[in-house]
């Protein structure tokens, strides 16, 4: 009976006529971003990792400062001197609301280029799902930060597409994020059971009252939470945008810390930052997720 | 209604069919007609396109070759070009032609009651508070009235099935095929299930029923089929297969069952 179970999920994967169905991947492929992905998904059910992940920021924190404190004993003491922080204070939410900007424009982007990215790829055509799929592979095969440089220095060169290093740094998270929202889009749909879409036919509903009752809500739950870790990922990538000279909150961070000769406390109050946007945002992953699952099976 | 001047015996014939997955033959030559207000069940090894037979029926699946007659009307031909009954119409016969599955039936995002709704809603048109009554009578009839605001992930997979059955009732159908519904199930939930399609059988409504359920084939069909690789072996009446089967292939398909049955009690 478990096997029965188990053909009767397979023949989603196998069948060829329905594209929503039509597949020749494994139906839950959910795009590679290993850390932040397994640590969503083995999050669901728990709402005492909350409360753990206050537990280990707070314990890093204290390591530290035990460490500083030792530290202290052997080496040259240091002396902390946070009261710097707060007159850069304002330089640093500057480029953290372009780090913002860029984030924003790139989720915006890339989740439009990522609806027609499932489409190709749920696409029967080859001739569309073969060149999209290569466009995925080599967006999740080379780092960003090379496809960031990439963009920005060889693309005036090979197509004399000047673009400036805002602009390159959209451009290039968007098309990474095409890829990546692409995949999570297609296997949301993907999960959905062949018998969901047919339990709709017979029951006469047409092809986009099927998607819009029946697929999408369920796609949505699925892929939801990943879209989300998603983005907190890019949030954290445009770091990278430094490298371009665009005055993000690392590369305005940067500049300051050089500046005022005061490197660690302007780093960790970058840090901090970074931390403080992302967190609860990853919360919010984890909350959606139980909110979703409410319905599922105990 | 035009489909209803016409009057025929059978409520469903399925005349010479052929079903092939590219070169793979699931059956040819395949004849079956369903009568009114009858109750056929199904039996036969696993792979012998049973659960195929049902999904062309209901036109989730194309044909080869043959065709399909809804109340001796032409509904469906394999080539498409004879078939006489279009558009409104051929919608309409197809409205009357439910199934339930054996996993996944019920649309887990929504409640009892909306899985319910939703055909009679967005297929039928009814405004929602007839649809709403509706539900609720059907939902009554399966026992299932006061799960209407669970939704399915919190049900036993027996008041699962029930709700999935009273979609079809809520549908209006006039045949109904079961592909294995209760197969997953315990023997206790699978009992409740099988109740459930008992008392359907009794108001008249026509059943085409995919089972391995040997009680209720012999209790409650008027006819039984048995087939295997894509053939019918044998068909009769429930007494004649079960006591004194023509063919050596139902005896030997019924001992196995049977004795598989008495291993696992
Ligand atoms: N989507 C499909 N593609 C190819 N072959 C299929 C498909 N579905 C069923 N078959 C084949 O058709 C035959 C009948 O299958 P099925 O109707 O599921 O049998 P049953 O329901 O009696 O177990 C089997 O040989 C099966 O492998
Ligand atoms: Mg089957």
């Amino acid at each position: 009976m478990g096997r029965e179970l188990l053909s009767a999920k397979n023949s989603t994967v196998n069948s060829g006529r329905n594209p929503l169905t039509d597949t020749r991947q494994n139906s839950i492929n959910l795009p590679e971003r290993p850390t932040i992905l397994g640590w969503a998904r083995s999050s669901v059910g728990s709402k005492g990792r909350q409360a753990g992940g206050v537990i280990v920021f707070l314990a890093v924190l204290g390591a530290l400062v035990l460490l500083f404190h030792f530290t202290r004993e052997s080496a040259p003491p240091y002396h902390w001197e946070f009261g710097v922080v707060w007159s850069f204070l304002p330089t640093l939410l500057r480029g953290l609301l372009l780090t913002l900007e860029i984030t924003v424009l790139s989720i915006v982007f890339g989740m439009f280029l990522g609806i027609f990215v499932a489409a190709a790829r749920l696409s029967g055509n080859l001739l569309i799902r073969v060149p999209v799929t290569g466009y995925i592979e080599v967006m999740r095969g080379t780092p960003v930060l090379v496809q960031l440089i990439w963009i920005f220095y060889v693309l005036p060169i090979l197509a004399g597409i000047k673009l400036s290093g805002l602009e390159s740094a959209v451009v290039a998270f968007s098309l990474n994020l095409g890829a990546f929202y692409g995949e999570a889009f297609r296997a949301g749909i993907q999960s959905v059971p062949k018998e969901q879409v047919e339990t709709a036919e017979v029951l006469g509903l047409t092809y986009s009252q099927r998607m819009h009752y029946v697929v999408l809500p369920q796609a949505a739950r699925n892929v939801l939470p990943v879209l989300l870790s998603i983005s907190v990922n890019l949030f954290k990538d445009t770091s990278l945008v430094s490298a371009l000279g665009v005055s993000d909150l690392m590369f305005l961070g940067e500049s300051v810390a050089t500046n005022v000769f005061r490197p660690l406390e302007i780093l960790t109050t970058v840090a901090v930052i970074y931390f403080l946007v992302a967190f609860p945002i990853t919360i919010l992953v984890r909350r959606l997720e139980l909110h979703l699952n409410r319905h599922r099976r105990k | 209604m035009d489909s209803s001047v016409t009057s025929s015996a059978f409520e469903i014939e399925l005349v010479d069919l052929a079903k092939y997955y590219g070169t793979s033959r699931v059956f040819e030559h395949f004849n079956l007609a369903v009568k009114n207000g009858e109750v056929v069940s199904i039996i036969g090894p696993s792979g012998s396109g049973k659960s195929t037979l049902c999904r062309v029926a209901v036109g989730l699946e194309p044909f080869q070759e043959g065709r399909i007659l809804v109340r001796g009307e032409l509904y469906k031909s394999a080539d498409g070009k004879e078939a006489s009954l279009r558009g409104r119409e051929a919608r309409a016969v197809r409205r009357e032609l439910g199934m339930v599955f054996q996993h996944f039936t019920l649309f887990p995002q929504l409640k009892v009651i909306d899985n319910i709704m939703l055909g009679p809603l967005k297929v039928l048109g009814l405004p929602k508070d007839e649809a709403r009554k509706r539900a609720e009578t059907v939902l009554a009839r399966v026992g299932m009235a006061e799960k209407a605001d669970s939704y399915p992930g919190h049900l036993s997979g027996g008041q699962q099935q029930r709700t999935a059955i009273a979609r079809e009732l809520a549908m209006d159908r006039r045949v109904i095929f079961f592909d294995e519904v209760t197969s997953a199930l315990d023997p206790e939930l699978a009992g409740e299930v099988l109740k459930a399609m008992h008392d359907l059988a009794l108001t008249g409504i026509t059943m085409v029923v995919v089972t391995h359920e040997m009680g209720f084939a012999r209790n409650v069909s008027d006819r039984v089929v048995f087939m295997d690789q894509g053939q019918i072996v044998e068909i009769g009446a429930p007494d004649a297969i079960f006591s004194n089967p023509s063919e050596p292939r139902t005896r030997e398909f019924l001992d196995r069952v049977l004795a598989e049955r008495s291993r696992r009690d």
